[in-house]
């Protein structure tokens, strides 16, 4: 649900996923092992297990977005945050983690 | 436990007052050493003029290399100074002696409401063996090669190359008033012209606040992201302030792959980048005075372009932006004008990452003024445009790096990257 974009080219966080998996982009990979955490959390039923699984994503979720906007030198971070309707999205992404974490917790 | 915290806050203290002494330099045996060879490499009386005891390190972020700036006696460090770049050992690589003047002898306060201005002047280059002197003009920042007046244009874009500008005059209002001081990049003025860029470091020479003290900033360069975008009709209008009469234009297009070194890879996933291409327009008057104006189109929404459809377009001004290769032709005034409407015409398009993205603009414009260039089209992945596939900066690359092994001398690749030149800006 993130949308980040840089000067030329931007869109859903998923899609960078996607397409940086299949180039070996360490943030896609840590992002997609926060998906596959995320998802699998759905399919399990222990609930101590399920709520460990959570927290396993979203902390995934966030190391995938700190090395995705590290190497950038901030412009992406800059980029990102200076547009409204991205911004609202990582404000809207980081409600639901809220809830997501107290939920686990 | 207060007590604990006590001596902590008195050890930060101590720590955080500590003077920096990253920059001196000190007798110890590298001075000495390099105080040896240039007691070796100078004339006695040339030597003796020398403020040894003044020389100062210049930063910079190489453990290999060390730049020095030796003051010479009775002299402003500003204007007249030796320059060393040395290995570790203190071994003089290379020497000059270097000696600026401003074109205007008045201080160059710029309107309160500006940070920086554009030198103009003189530099003079003298080797170590006094054998070799070479002046060359400093326009708008730029140490400017001249081989001969028709060289001039193509010299310039070699030094270009280089990026910023050599020499930036900054101003900067305090309590007292305006304050100016000249900010020079040492490491481009060591190098031979002929060098590729090498650092973006500027130091403090001197200034009208009265400071004499060296400081080094690291620069780095402006991404065009972080730039609004620009009226291009005001871009446009700066060239009718040179007269067409006994002038020469040059229409450079300009690629920027995404990942460099490899031109097959369409997006440059952690920084978001599909590549970029632009425009560089340049005209230089019979008079020598030169016009220059980099621009390109840009989606003005970027995080719409994965929708796929057409969106708003903005340009931006590309000055200083990367780029991998680049080619350049001579026009006349009728095509630089065919160029303009062009640029004119098209930045009102709307910018579509498959049909209409910023290689097919530039490509518009270029070719409008005669360039004749035509490249391969490629299917963006994602992005399908059909059986044609899409005009791309990787397909402008390739084009250009085909011109080059022909033999194209207007052609140019870089194994890595370079950067462009400045843009004028607007004009009323």
């Amino acid at each position: 649900m993130i949308l980040v974009t840089g000067p030329y080219f931007g869109g859903p966080y998923i899609f960078f996923i996607y397409n940086a998996l299949l180039d070996g982009y360490n943030f896609a990979i840590i992002g997609g092992a926060a998906i596959v955490s995320t998802l699998s959390c759905m399919i399990v039923n222990r609930s101590a297990r399920k709520n460990s699984m959570r927290l396993i994503g979203v902390v995934l979720m966030f190391a995938s977005l700190f090395v995705f906007f590290l190497p950038s030198k901030g412009y992406l971070l800059i980029y990102t945050f200076s547009q409204a309707v991205p911004l609202t999205t990582f404000l809207l992404f980081i409600l639901i983690i809220t809830f997501a974490i107290r939920r686990s917790i | 436990m207060k007590k604990n915290l006590l001596i902590l806050l008195s050890i930060s203290f101590f720590l955080a007052c500590k003077k920096e002494r990253g920059s001196d330099i000190n007798h110890d045996t590298y001075l000495t050493s390099v105080c040896k060879n240039l007691h070796d490499s100078l004339q006695n009386d040339q030597y003796a003029t020398l403020n040894l005891s003044a020389i100062e390190q210049v930063p910079i972020s190489s453990s290999e290399i060390n730049l020095l700036l030796v003051p010479i006696i009775n002299q402003d460090k500003s204007t007249n100074f030796l320059l060393l770049k040395t290995d570790k050992m203190g071994n003089i690589v290379r020497g000059k002696f270097i000696n600026i003047t401003a074109a205007s002898a008045e201080s160059p306060i710029p309107p309160a409401d500006s940070t920086a201005t554009a030198f103009d002047g003189l530099i003079c280059y003298r080797n170590l063996n006094n054998l070799s002197r070479i002046t060359l003009p400093i326009i708008q920042g730029h140490i400017v090669a001249i081989k001969n007046k028709n060289d001039m244009v193509s010299q310039r874009v070699e030094v270009m190359q280089g990026t910023l500008p050599d020499v930036v005059v900054t101003t900067y209002s305090s309590s007292a008033g305006i304050n100016w001081g000249y900010w020079y990049n040492l490491f481009a003025m060591i190098n031979d012209l002929s060098d590729p860029y090498s650092g973006n470091s500027y130091t403090l020479m001197g200034g009208g606040d009265g400071s004499n003290t060296s400081s080094t900033v690291q620069i780095d360069f402006e991404f065009p992201e972080q730039l609004a975008s620009i009226n291009l009709q005001k871009y446009l209008d700066c060239f009718s302030s040179i007269p067409d009469v006994g002038a020469t234009f040059t229409v450079t297009i300009a690629s920027d792959i995404p990942v460099d070194g490899q031109p097959s890879k369409f997006f440059n996933w952690s920084q978001s980048s599909p590549g970029h291409t632009y425009i560089e327009l340049y005209k230089l008057g019979s008079n020598g005075a030169l016009m220059a104006q980099n621009f390109g189109f840009y989606p003005d929404s970027p995080w719409k372009t994965t929708t796929g459809g057409n969106i708003g377009s903005k340009m931006i001004d590309d000055a200083g932006h990367e780029y991998n290769a680049r080619y350049t032709i001579s026009v006349n005034a009728v095509q630089f004008q065919a160029a303009i409407e062009a640029a004119k015409t098209c930045s009102n398009y709307y910018y579509n990452i498959a049909s209409y993205n910023c290689t097919d603009f530039a490509l518009s414009v270029f070719n409008s003024a005669g360039g004749n260039l035509s490249i391969n089209q490629y299917s963006i992945p994602g992005f399908p445009n059909g059986p044609n596939g899409s005009n791309t900066p990787q397909g402008l690359y390739n084009k250009i790096s085909d011109l080059t092994v022909a033999g194209n001398t207007s052609a140019q690749t870089n194994a890595n990257k370079a950067y462009g030149g400045t843009s004028h800006g607007p004009c009323n």
